[in-house]
C-alpha cells in the first residue's frame, strides 16, 4: 500500500501547500493513483509562487509527461510496494529538466485549450501610407500584425521601402527567437556558429536594401532603428513587441515541441504566435538575460556591424544611427540553466491560468 | 464496441516487426474471422504509440497527431476482437496508460508482453540506438543502464522498455492478472517457427491461414557493422536531415548491407554484466511467477545462459573489419548512386521525349490553323464563347 504520508501530501498541495516532502508529516486517505514525484514537485513549485490556480493543480497532477524522459518516480520513504522501476526520490532533488518537461506538456494543453486570438485584420483603409517591411524578423512581424489591424497592410503603389534594424547582437537574438518561434532550430550557441559569420540574405537589411531599392513601384528606402521609427515614418503608434529573455525561448522550444505532435506543425505555428509567445511574454523574468553572444563570436558581428554601416549609408535612417549598431559586449555569455528555464514555465503557467484566456 | 482487445505494448526486438507484419498483410482475413487489426499503414500503431506519449521521433511525430484517438475510435466502433500492437507503448507512463486504458471503451482487455532475457536485450537495444543516430559507446551505454538512478535518457528510455516487472505492473495493474499474458522467447536453437506458435496461441490467430511470405526484419549487426554505423552517425548527424537518414543510413546501410554481414563477431555482454543482468533477470522471472501471469512458453526462458558468450569490445573494433565493413558500405552507396542516375537519365529521357511529341503536336496543319483562329478571336469577345464550347477555361493550351 502507498504510504498515508504520500496522500496527505498530495492533499496539503492541493491546498496550496509548500512543505517539502522530506518535512511533510501527516496522513491523508488514497484516492486513485497517486501522482509521481514530478508532479507533486511541480505543484509545490508552483504554489511556493503563491497558490496555484485549481485548475492548473489539478492539470499538473493528471499530466504525464511528453516525450522521453523518466516515468513517474515514487517519493523515498513512502512504501508504495513497487519493487521494481526507477529508485524513489527525494522531490526537492529532481532535476529541473523533468521538471521543465512535464510543464511543457501542461502549458502545450493550456495553449491548445484556451488560445489566444491574434488581432484580426482591419479593412484597408484608401487614404494610408503605403509600405513595405524588411529586416529584424521578431519587430517586424509585430509592426505588420498591428499596422494590418489598423486597416494599413504592407504593398501598394509608390510603397516606400522601410528596412528594420537592430543593434547586431540584438539583431541575431531577434532573429533566432523568431525562428525558434516558427520552426525546430538548434540551440543559440549552435545556431550562431552555424550562421557561419554571415546572416542568411533574407535577413542582411544590406541585401534587403538594396533589392528594395530595385524594386519597380518602391518610392525610397528608410532605414528604421527600432519599430519608433517606423511609427513615426507611417504616423501611427506601434507598440514593440516583449523581446523572450535566453530561458523563455528555450521554453518556447519545449512548448513548441510537443505542440507539433499535439496538433502538427501548421497549428503549432498559429498557437506559437496568437498565444505561446504573449504568455511566454507576460511570465517571464525581466531579470533573465537575452540571447548573448558569446566573446569568440564577437569579432565576426564587428565586422558585421562596419558591413552594415557601409552597406547602408547611402540611404536616409531614421531612429538613430548606424553607428549604434555595433554589438554590445555581453555581461554574460553561458546558456541559461534549467532552473531558470523552470522559473519562466512556472511562472508563464500561473499567469495563463489566471490572466489567460479562459 | 470490441468484445475484448488485445494490447500488445512491447517489449522490442522480441519478435514484434514480424507479428505486426503478418497482422498487417492479413488484415481482411482477420476481419472476416472477427479479428480487428486497425492500421492503413505498416506503421498505423507505431504513430498511435508516438501520438500517445507526445514522443518526438525525428519529424514523423507531425503525422501521429490525433493517431491514437482515431485507433482507440475504430476499436470501439468494433464488435469482435482488436489487436493493438507496438513495442514503444511499453515506454507509456501511468497517465499516459490511464488515458489509453479508458479510450478504448469497456471491452475485455488483455495485455500482451513478449519477452526475451535480458543478456541478448541488452547489446539489442544499443544496437537499435545506433539505428536511430545515437552516436553513445557501448561502454557509456552499460554504464547508463547499471546507473540506479536511471537519469541520463539512455537508461530511463531502457529500462521503461525493458523492466518486465514494471512494465506489466504499468500497463496490467489494473487487470486480473489472467488477462495479462506474457509470451516468452525460445532460446536460441529452438525450432524458428516456435515464437510465431506461441504468438498465434496468445493472439488467438491459431486455425488461421495467414500469408507469412513477405517479413519486414529487423536484422541484427555485428560488432564492426555497429561500430561502424557509431562512425556514420558521428559523420552525418549535422548533416543529414531524418528523412534521408531512414533509407539511407538505417534501410540501405544497416538493414540491407552490414547486417548480410553475418560471419563478423556478434555483440554480446562483458562477463560482469552477464552476472549482473542474470541476477536481475532471476528477480524479475521469481516476480512473474508470483503474480500468477498468463505465461505462454516458460518464463525460465528469461533467465540468460549460464555459459557467457564471448565479449568482442565494439568501442575498440578490429579495425579491419570495420574497413571491410565500410568497403561494403561504400559498393551498396554506389550502386545505390548508380541506380539513381539511371532513373534521372530514364526520366530526363521521357521529359525529352514527350518535349517531342508537343514539339510534332505544335506543327501539325490542324493545330496551326486552330491557333491563327484563337488569335483572331483574342481580340473581340467571341473568344470566351470559344472557350466555353470547347470546355475549358485556361487560357492557351
Amino acid at each position: 500500500m502507498t504510504s498515508g504520508l504520500a496522500w496527505g501530501w498530495l492533499a496539503h498541495l492541493r491546498a496550496g501547500g509548500v512543505t517539502p516532502w522530506l518535512a511533510w508529516s501527516g496522513d491523508g486517505e488514497p484516492a486513485g493513483r497517486l501522482p509521481g514525484a514530478q508532479q507533486l514537485e511541480l505543484v509545490r513549485r508552483l504554489n511556493a509562487l503563491g497558490p496555484a490556480d485549481a485548475d492548473l493543480v489539478e492539470r499538473v497532477i493528471a499530466a504525464g509527461g511528453p516525450g522521453r524522459g523518466q516515468q513517474d518516480l515514487g517519493l523515498i520513504g513512502a512504501d508504495d510496494g513497487q519493487a521494481f522501476g526507477a529508485a524513489p526520490v527525494d522531490p526537492a532533488l529532481m532535476p529541473a529538466e523533468e521538471l521543465v518537461r512535464l510543464a511543457s506538456g501542461v502549458l502545450a494543453d493550456l495553449v491548445v485549450d484556451r488560445p489566444g486570438s491574434a488581432p484580426a485584420d482591419a479593412r484597408p483603409k484608401l487614404l494610408r501610407h503605403r509600405y513595405l517591411l524588411r529586416g529584424d524578423p521578431w519587430l517586424t512581424r509585430s509592426a505588420r500584425t498591428q499596422l494590418r489591424a489598423r486597416g494599413l497592410p504592407p504593398g501598394g503603389p509608390r510603397a516606400r521601402g522601410l528596412v528594420v534594424v537592430s543593434r547586431l547582437d540584438d539583431y541575431c537574438a531577434d532573429l533566432w527567437s523568431a525562428l525558434s518561434a516558427n520552426a525546430s532550430v538548434p540551440r543559440w550557441s549552435t545556431w550562431l556558429q552555424r550562421l557561419d559569420e554571415r546572416l542568411p540574405p533574407r535577413v542582411d537589411p544590406v541585401v534587403q536594401a538594396a533589392a528594395l531599392a530595385e524594386r519597380a513601384g518602391v518610392r525610397d528606402v528608410r532605414i528604421c532603428i527600432g519599430l519608433d521609427a517606423v511609427a513615426e515614418l507611417l504616423d501611427v503608434p506601434l507598440t514593440p513587441p516583449v523581446r523572450l529573455s535566453h530561458a523563455a525561448v528555450e521554453g518556447l522550444r519545449h512548448v513548441r515541441g510537443v505542440l507539433r505532435v499535439t496538433v502538427g506543425e501548421p497549428g503549432t505555428r498559429a498557437l506559437v504566435h496568437s498565444t505561446l509567445v504573449p504568455w511566454l511574454g507576460a511570465g517571464d523574468d525581466v531579470d533573465l538575460p537575452r540571447p548573448a553572444t558569446p566573446r569568440m563570436q564577437l569579432p565576426w558581428l564587428r565586422a558585421e556591424a562596419n558591413r552594415w554601416q557601409a552597406g547602408l549609408a547611402g540611404y536616409a535612417v531614421r531612429g538613430g544611427s548606424l553607428e549604434e549598431l555595433a554589438p554590445a559586449d555581453p555581461l554574460r555569455t553561458t546558456a541559461p540553466t534549467d532552473d531558470e528555464i523552470l522559473h519562466v514555465m512556472l511562472r508563464t503557467l500561473r499567469w495563463a491560468a489566471k490572466e489567460g484566456p479562459q | 464496441m470490441s468484445s475484448k482487445v488485445l494490447l500488445h505494448v512491447g517489449t522490442p526486438k522480441t519478435g514484434t516487426s514480424y507479428l505486426q507484419d503478418a497482422l498487417f498483410l492479413n488484415r481482411k482475413l482477420l476481419r472476416a474471422h472477427g479479428i480487428l487489426y486497425p492500421a492503413d499503414r505498416f506503421d498505423g500503431h507505431f504513430l498511435g504509440a508516438l501520438d500517445l506519449m507526445r514522443l518526438p521521433w525525428g519529424g514523423l511525430e507531425t503525422e501521429a497527431v490525433g493517431a491514437w484517438d482515431r485507433l482507440a475510435e475504430q476499436v470501439r466502433g468494433w464488435s469482435g476482437t482488436a489487436i493493438i500492437s507496438h513495442e514503444i507503448l511499453a515506454h507509456a507512463s501511468a497517465p499516459q496508460i490511464e488515458r489509453a486504458l479508458a479510450s478504448l471503451g469497456d471491452a475485455e482487455m488483455h495485455v500482451i508482453v513478449s519477452a526475451r532475457d535480458l543478456v541478448r536485450q541488452i547489446p539489442a537495444e544499443w544496437q537499435e540506438n545506433v539505428k536511430h543516430r545515437r552516436v553513445i559507446s557501448y561502454g557509456n551505454f552499460l554504464e547508463a543502464i547499471r546507473d540506479p538512478a536511471r537519469a541520463t535518457e539512455t537508461g530511463s528510455w531502457f529500462w521503461a522498455v525493458q523492466e518486465l516487472p514494471d512494465i506489466l505492473a504499468r500497463w496490467g495493474g489494473t487487470l486480473p492478472a489472467s488477462q495479462v499474458h506474457v509470451i516468452t522467447v525460445p532460446k536460441p536453437g529452438s525450432p524458428r517457427t516456435l515464437l510465431w506458435e506461441r504468438f498465434t496461441e496468445t493472439f488467438g490467430l491459431g486455425g488461421l491461414r495467414l500469408d507469412l511470405q513477405d517479413e519486414r526484419s529487423n536484422p541484427s549487426l555485428g560488432v564492426p557493422e555497429t561500430a561502424l554505423m557509431r562512425r556514420i552517425n558521428r559523420a552525418v548527424n549535422d548533416v543529414l536531415p531524418p528523412a534521408d537518414y531512414r533509407p539511407l543510413v538505417r534501410e540501405l546501410l544497416a538493414h540491407q548491407t552490414l547486417s548480410r554481414r553475418t560471419t563478423s563477431p556478434r555483440l554480446a555482454v562483458p562477463a560482469d554484466v552477464h552476472a549482473w543482468a542474470s541476477e536481475l533477470a532471476g528477480s524479475w522471472v521469481t516476480a512473474l511467477r508470483e503474480r500468477g501471469y498468463a505465461v505462454t512458453g516458460d518464463l525460465d526462458e528469461l533467465l540468460p545462459d549460464a555459459t557467457v558468450a564471448t565479449f568482442v569490445d565494439p568501442d575498440n573494433p578490429k579495425e579491419a573489419l570495420v574497413n571491410n565493413a565500410a568497403l561494403d558500405a561504400i559498393k551498396a552507396l554506389l550502386l545505390e548512386n548508380a541506380r539513381l542516375r539511371h532513373d534521372e537519365e530514364r526520366l530526363h529521357q521521357e521529359v525529352r521525349d514527350r518535349d517531342d511529341a508537343l514539339r510534332r503536336a505544335y506543327l501539325r496543319p490542324s493545330y496551326r490553323l486552330r491557333e491563327k483562329a484563337v488569335a483572331r478571336l483574342e481580340g473581340g469577345r467571341l473568344i470566351n464563347a470559344y472557350r466555353r464550347a470547347r470546355g475549358r477555361s485556361s487560357r492557351s493550351a
